[in-house]
């Protein structure tokens, strides 16, 4: 298996982007109403010490991805159940993905084109770039980071002189349990999210630089999270804000700047896609990676396509509406994910720990009997 | 090499496939469209019916250049029946995203069930958009106005939007996007209003004006205020960003009227709470230039000055207290906003009053502070002198 | 390769079954070489060079009582006749060998003594000879004597010097290549006056035999680049090679992409700087255009005369040749995803003017643009054929009476002429790049019109992955381009002023990086 590395800047890249992906399109926190930018401000802080967790394992095993420290701490057989486990939980998220994407071009603005046919151009593309491997994948993320991290700063500059401050006020009015609910909701779904980059970004040029990419890189996807929110809410107010599925959407359909410069939603929608596109293709190449290695098979790249394909069967056929969707994300989701963002990578560290510290010891040991 | 290329063809036989046989989803030319500029709504109490006036761009038939107005009328059950309906009279698919006003007559604007599947039909669908600007006829129907247009072959939509944009130096209406709208709609603190429009009738044709403001409780139209009061109220919003305010001259034999133009204008707004009495204090700052001055006196000096000042704070502070008096008092309802300064400024007294804040507001008290500052004197600094 | 020769020559041999002393030759020495007697040797070069008529023998002897026979062979019309008549024939004929010791060989004699010519080997192999004799040069064959002496007299006609047609400049050197090997080289080496220079010939084409020449600087360049092209031109079988643009392709990167891995020229001055970046350089005979790699995305971006002009104005025009590289792509695909599928993301007063303009047009938008794409690519492929000032006039005066007459009849709409016409001039800021820019312009306008701004998009994200995935001779072809280090951004999205630019791109050139050293002009001024 050829190791495919990629330089700290661009599994930055790819964590930002993959933050921003889809959402930036649908606010996630609005459980809180007016202070749903705290509950992402918690989240994100939260989302820091569990990449903190995950930079530590892979610190301690910096040759491997999830899988391959799996197997090492549990053994073969439980190892192999656990792996079969996250391959579906990515699988399974990864089609989430798509169907928020398509969804989203199909309702924003392609309405009469069949969902089908966008959800295949865009998987065409995903498996092309999961085919040409991380290395790609990086590159491709280091280019297009700027660009985009540019017209979200300019969308929300444009977007001042729509704000009201009061649209935020009173601070903390919701009290204390939709916080915690909203603040989960936006650590579920994208920031806690970092595991996947255990199994994505196997690879870095430098070994030591886990904790520095993971922590940047979510710290920096939180932060362009937490802008995106409270632009939103200041410029459509609350009621507005969770009226509607795409906030950001409707925010930029709103810019008007000397009745010259307006009516860009569709350029916004375009950006959001670009790191949408990131999103799916780490998914994708995260699943491909597990089943591959379910089949005991070094190289991921034969199971790319079947995988794509299943992605878009189950897409199809596992929600009948958008409303059902938005309420299964919502009031389902987070508790299906919590084990494998947080429980999971806690007891392996534990394990690993335990193992490392014996293996020390033993070589302590022998050297000095 | 040969399996690839293999592979490229049948892909491309593939793509072409697709093209050719589901043909394109969403791909409509543009010429085979109407493009909405305006529409109307009435309601026709008798058949239990909606009545859609819809302003949109003539073809030309074939010719260069020129593109003029024409306006259709449709019935239907419900609004987007009515909608539907466009199609059969007009034999193309209506293009929405261009629409710019929508005006809706007193009939709707009475009714929730209709104002509400109104407004639920802009924001749901896609093609519409969000900053559509929403008017109120005074007229008896809303579609008289737009059918106005055709007589004198001018698009009345465009005519009125760039009126609307023009809100800053006129100050007689307060433009409302149909997004602000629904916002009012569902927050608490605030009710919203719609800028009303009229037809005038001049010698030579009739034109559409806007000017008043029609006061919504909720989802219903409880009643007007006229282009004056609309200016008030823009005073106890903050919103006010021109305008002209004219003094009676007090010297009645030597002055005549007086205009102020208003460059900047502030109002900051508080409540104060004392002893379970909630009262709301509003501070205006307004700052104006001198435009028109129908008299000798000199205002220059100092003293003139500060007694203008004085008396233009005076004519603000009884504009905006007879205006709050009236919503107060007649129509009952919060288009200040008073509500959301409450629960801003005191949550935990909000949490108790929030119930009965209608009565709360009819009896809310308020302290009106004025203060004029007269900057500049546009080009002149002098009056006109009148020789001997 | 020369095998082959020797194996023609023997079956026809066999075949005609004449001259068997030759044939007898052959088998005694495994070499193909000469033999002592002139006669034979004569009887030898003529077999191989037959029924050619341009060849000439010419026969002559030495002066004094041991006159020695001698004979030249050489090509006419490929050979210098004066230098033959005055610098071997007189020489030899007014020579006298009487003085000449025994101890001496006669070949050694001649060359020191007797022929006056800067460039002479002596060889006994038969194969070199007759291929000397093909490329111009003359051999001379003595009495007695087993080695042939190879004398260069190249003098063939040539194209001057003069400025390349299709890369002009305003300012700037106006020397280009032509269409011979070694004037080439003279002009990349009186450029570079370094040892480290490298030349490096190579023949390329089992028949055609081409000369072509490694350029690179030792000590800049980096070896494995060296060593990978070297692979891949040993690979490279074919019999004949015309132009570099063959070479290019048969070594080239991703041989499916429309884009260039490998850069091509005819400019001396942008090959030195190709050269002094740790670039190498394929000069191949018989073409002007010089092969320079690796080749990056950026350098379709970067003109020389950028480097030459005010820093500034330098980095105006790149930035506008990536804008016009977005046009060129993007135009026609954009206004019809936004016509069709967008139209709420054009402003009102426009969508209605468009909307007066597409009254009567028979054609769906989409295909409007292709016709009229094509019809563009027609009238400059039709113009670029045509002589300079009559082409240029029927390309204009016919795109404008053409685009004029089509509005008038209701063929296509007015701004569908000024979209077309838009992409096709934005196609000339970079001139190298039309091949990829037609492919991009059509998928792009396809994938427009099935989604929209979102097929646009789809192409969009298609094309980068295809860039960034591949490479030139192991770099990354994208490399540097998107970068906003400021380190790296010097020479890629703007031109930085020359004495900022101390170090050379890195991975190109890892052994010597600085361009500069201390206490150049620019750190005197500032």
């Amino acid at each position: 298996m050829n190791k495919e590395v990629i330089s700290d800047k661009q599994g930055i890249s790819i964590i930002i982007l993959y933050m921003v992906g889809t959402s930036s399109i649908f606010m996630t926190a609005l459980e809180a109403e007016k202070d749903s930018w705290l509950a992402i401000i918690m989240a994100l802080f939260m989302a820091l010490i569990v990449a903190f967790i995950l930079a530590r394992i892979k610190t301690l095993f910096p040759e491997d991805d999830l899988f391959q420290i799996i197997e090492k701490c549990f053994g073969k057989f439980l190892g192999k159940g656990i792996i079969l486990l996250y391959t579906g939980y990515l699988f399974y998220t990864g089609v989430l993905v798509l169907m928020n994407i398509t969804q989203f071009i199909n309702i924003s603005s392609l309405d009469e084109t069949p969902e089908i046919i966008i959800r295949v151009a865009l998987m065409l593309l995903c498996v092309w770039i999961v085919k040409e491997g991380m290395e790609v994948l990086g590159r491709w993320s280091e280019f297009f980071v700027i660009p985009i991290i540019g017209f979200i700063l300019i969308f929300i500059c444009l977007s001042i002189p729509k704000m009201n401050i009061h649209h935020l006020f009173p601070i903390l009015s919701v009290g204390i349990t939709p916080m915690i609910h909203a603040t989960h909701f936006v650590f579920a779904f994208p920031l806690g999210e970092t595991v996947i980059f255990t199994i994505a970004i196997s690879q870095l040029s430098v070994k030591k630089s886990y904790y520095k990419v993971y922590m940047t890189g979510v710290l920096i996807g939180g932060i362009i999270l937490l802008v995106i929110c409270l632009t939103n809410l200041l410029v459509l107010g609350i009621n507005i804000t969770s009226g509607v599925y795409f906030q950001t959407h409707l925010t930029a359909s709103l810019i008007d700047i000397g009745g010259f410069l307006q009516r860009i939603e569709a350029v916004m929608t375009v950006v959001l896609i670009l790191a949408g596109f990131i999103k799916l293709s780490i998914y994708l190449l995260a699943t491909s990676m597990g089943v591959a290695k379910i089949f005991g098979r070094p190289d991921y790249r034969f199971v790319v396509t079947p995988v794509a394909l299943l992605m878009i069967n189950l897409s199809v056929i596992l929600f009948d509406s958008i409303m059902e969707f938005m309420k299964w994300d919502v009031e389902i989701w987070p508790y299906f994910s919590l084990p494998f963002q947080v429980i999971f990578p806690i007891i392996i560290l534990i394990i690993a720990e335990a193992k490392k510290k014996r293996t020390k010891n033993s070589i302590r040991e022998q050297t000095c009997p | 090499m040969k399996k690839l290329f293999l592979k490229m063809i049948v892909l491309i036989l593939i793509a072409a496939n697709v093209f050719m046989v589901s043909g394109c989803w969403n791909y409509r030319e543009i010429d085979e469209m109407e493009i909405i500029l305006g529409a109307a709504i009435d309601y026709d109490e008798k058949s239990n019916k909606v009545i859609l006036t819809a302003e949109y761009v003539k073809r030309s038939g074939g010719g260069e250049g020129e593109v003029g107005p024409e306006v259709v009328k449709t019935e239907g059950e419900n609004v987007f029946d009515a909608v539907r309906n466009l199609v059969i009279k007009t034999g193309r698919k209506a293009l929405w995203s261009h629409t710019k006003v929508l005006i809706i007559s007193e009939d709707v604007a009475r009714r929730k069930e209709q104002l509400i599947s109104i407004m639920d039909w802009v924001q749901r669908l896609t093609e519409t958009r969000d900053d559509i600007w929403i008017l109120l006829s005074k007229e008896k129907t809303a579609g008289e106005i737009l059918e106005m247009g055709i007589e004198a072959q001018k698009m009345v939509s465009m005519d009125l939007t760039d009126l609307l944009k023009n809100e800053g130096s006129i100050s007689k209406f307060h433009a409302v996007p149909i997004w602000q709208f629904i916002d009012r709609i569902a927050a608490d603190g605030i009710s919203p209003t719609i800028p009303t429009v009229h037809k005038t009738l001049t010698e030579y044709k009739t034109m559409s004006e806007i000017f008043g403001t029609g006061v919504f409780n909720k989802t219903k139209l409880v009643g007007w205020l006229n282009g004056a009061e609309t200016m008030s109220y823009l005073w106890v919003i903050g919103k006010l960003k021109g305008g002209i305010l004219v003094l009676q001259g007090n010297d009645s034999n030597e002055t005549g009227k007086m205009s102020l133009e208003i460059q900047k204008n502030r109002t900051k707004r508080k409540v104060n709470y004392s002893e379970g009495e909630i009262t709301m204090q509003l501070d205006i700052k307004t700052t104006v230039r001198i435009a028109e001055i129908g008299g000798e006196v000199n205002y220059m000096d100092e003293s003139a000055t500060e007694k203008l000042e004085n008396d233009a704070a005076e004519l603000i502070q009884k504009r905006v207290d007879d205006v709050i008096t009236k919503v107060q008092q007649a129509y009952h309802s919060d288009i200040f906003g008073f509500a959301g300064v409450v629960e801003r400024e005191l949550p935990d007294e909000w949490e108790k009053i929030k119930r009965d804040w209608d009565q709360v507001f009819t009896d809310l008290k308020t302290d009106i502070n004025v203060e004029v500052e007269i900057r500049e004197s546009a080009l002149k600094s002098k009056p006109i002198k009148v020789g001997e | 390769m020369f095998k082959n020769i020797k194996d023609r020559i023997m079956n026809k041999k066999r075949n005609e079954n004449i001259n068997e002393n030759i044939t007898e030759n052959i088998t005694e020495h495994e070499a193909w070489e000469l033999n002592q007697s002139l006669d034979k040797n004569k009887a030898l070069l003529q077999t191989i060079l037959d029924n050619d008529d341009m060849v000439t023998f010419r026969d002559f002897e030495t002066k004094g009582k041991a006159s020695l026979k001698c004979f030249i062979v050489c090509v006419n019309g490929m050979v210098n006749n004066e230098m033959i008549n005055e610098n071997i024939i007189q020489p030899v004929t007014n020579a006298s060998l009487d003085e000449i010791s025994k101890q001496t060989k006669i070949t050694d004699a001649f060359i020191n003594k007797i022929i006056v010519s800067n460039s002479i080997t002596k060889t006994s192999d038969v194969n070199q000879l007759v291929c000397s004799v093909l490329y111009g040069d003359t051999i001379l064959l003595i009495e007695n004597e087993t080695e042939a002496l190879i004398i260069d007299t190249k003098g063939w006609g040539m194209r001057g010097i003069s400025e390349p047609l299709a890369e002009r400049v305003v300012r700037g050197p106006r020397e280009g290549f032509t269409e011979s090997v070694m004037p080439n080289l003279a002009l990349i080496r009186k450029r570079i006056s370094n040892p480290d220079l490298k030349f490096q010939f190579k023949e390329i084409g089992v028949r055609t035999k081409t000369k072509t020449c490694l350029c690179y600087i030792n000590g800049l360049v980096n070896p494995k680049i060296l060593q990978e092209l070297m692979e891949r031109l040993d690979d490279i079988n074919i019999d004949g090679i015309t132009d570099s643009g063959m070479i290019e392709e048969l070594i080239k990167d991703a041989p499916l992409s429309p884009f260039a891995t490998i850069g091509n020229t005819e400019r001396p001055d942008v090959v030195v700087s190709k050269l002094l970046e740790g670039r190498i350089a394929l000069v191949c005979d018989g073409t002007p255009f010089v092969l320079t790699l690796p080749y990056l995305f950026i350098e379709y971006f970067q003109a020389n005369e950028d480097y030459y002009n005010n820093y500034i104005y330098g980095s105006i025009n790149r930035l506008l040749k990536g804008f016009g590289f977005f046009l060129s792509t993007s135009v026609p695909a954009v206004y019809v995803a936004l016509i069709t599928f967008h139209q709420e993301m054009i402003p009102t007063p426009l969508i209605l003017s468009v909307f007066a303009a597409r009254q009567g047009i028979p054609f769906p938008t989409v295909v409007e643009a292709v016709i009229m794409l094509i019809a563009f690519e027609i009238l400059r492929e039709g113009g670029i054929r045509l002589p300079g000032p009559i082409g240029s006039a029927i390309g204009f005066v016919g795109a404008l009476i053409i685009g004029q007459a089509a509005v008038e009849a209701k063929f296509v709409s007015a701004p569908m002429i000024i979209i077309v016409a838009l992409t096709g001039i934005s196609n000339f800021l970079v001139p190298k790049m039309f091949g990829p820019l037609l492919v991009m312009r059509l998928l792009f306008l396809i994938s427009a019109s099935f989604l929209g701004l979102f097929g646009y998009l789809f192409g969009v994200i298609g094309l980068f992955i295809h860039l960034m995935s591949i490479r030139s001779f192991g770099l990354p072809y994208m490399l540097h381009t998107g970068d906003l280090k400021m380190q790296d951004i010097k020479d890629t999205t703007i031109r930085a002023p020359w004495w900022t630019m101390k170090n050379r791109p890195k991975l190109l050139a890892n052994e010597d990086s600085n361009r500069q050293f201390t206490g150049n002009l620019g750190k005197k001024e500032r």
